[in-house]
């Protein structure tokens, strides 16, 4: 196999230019989605906002628009509900998503020390910068500043 | 690890997320590995792109109701004017009957 044809990555060494204009951990096309999202929710949301209610109060009580008001209402209960069977399917798969990933990651996180785990703070109450309570000599050559409030 | 803003932005604007839930990921996000982040990035573009649906489909109705109603309320107004018209007729024709005839 050839591994010096242009074809193959990292031929003539041109990859090591590309790899550094990509962002390792946010991967373009994620934002790029996102961006076209709240563009389009915005678009949307203003849309929405511009159209009235059509009225008219003297002509409300026709049966043409008391039917076109009712078979719109029919309309909207039938879509609400089809919206609310998904969103509330939706939601439950992010509820169980966040549930798993703060209840693992809370233990990993402080497993790996990154966090304020529980090992940190004791190794700091049992390590060589113990304070004890007593000892009012100072000698850990820390600022006493309790003097400078007063 | 940099947060992007447009994740924080998913993650303030998500329906399904609880205030805690999200001071969670405010607090611990930087923190997560990659392939979780990955994860959130998806389930938050999905309910995003779910809710974006949603008004879509409501605007659509909405835009359909506006466009039937402003026809019913034309017919409406049209039936309005012509049966005043025919109520005006009917009352002259009505005052033209009673008029003595030999006035006519």
């Amino acid at each position: 196999m050839n591994t010096n044809s242009p074809e193959t990555p990292g031929a003539y060494g041109l990859d090591t230019v590309d790899s550094q204009d990509q962002t390792p951990d946010l991967p373009p096309s994620v934002e790029d989605q996102a961006d076209q999202l709240l563009a389009e929710r915005e678009s949307v949301a203003a849309e929405n906002a511009s159209i009235t209610d059509a009225s008219v109060d003297s002509l409300e009580t026709d049966q043409t628009v008391i039917d076109a008001d009712a078979e719109a209402l029919a309309a909207t209960e039938t879509l609400q509900a089809t919206q609310e069977a998904e969103a509330s399917e939706a939601a439950a798969e992010l509820t169980d998503f966040m549930e798993g990933l703060t209840t693992t990651q809370t233990t990993e996180i402080a497993d790996s020390g990154q966090g304020f785990a529980s090992a940190e703070v004791d190794e700091f109450s049992d390590g060589p910068f113990d304070i004890d309570p007593n000892d009012m000599s100072n000698e850990s050559g820390v600022e006493d500043t309790s003097q400078m409030a007063a | 690890m940099t947060i992007s803003p447009q994740l924080l932005k998913l993650i303030d604007l998500s329906q399904f997320m609880s205030a805690e839930k999200k001071q969670w990921l405010h607090a611990n996000l930087a923190a997560l590995p990659d392939p979780k982040v990955q994860q959130l990035w998806q389930m938050l573009i999905k309910e995003q792109s779910l809710h974006l649906r949603h008004q879509k489909e409501a605007l659509s109705l909405r835009k359909e109701h506006r466009t039937k109603k402003l026809k019913a309320l034309s017919l409406a107004a049209e039936k309005q004017v012509q049966q005043s018209e025919a109520r005006q007729v009917t009352a002259l024709e009505a005052e033209f009957n009673n008029f003595p005839s030999e006035q006519r």
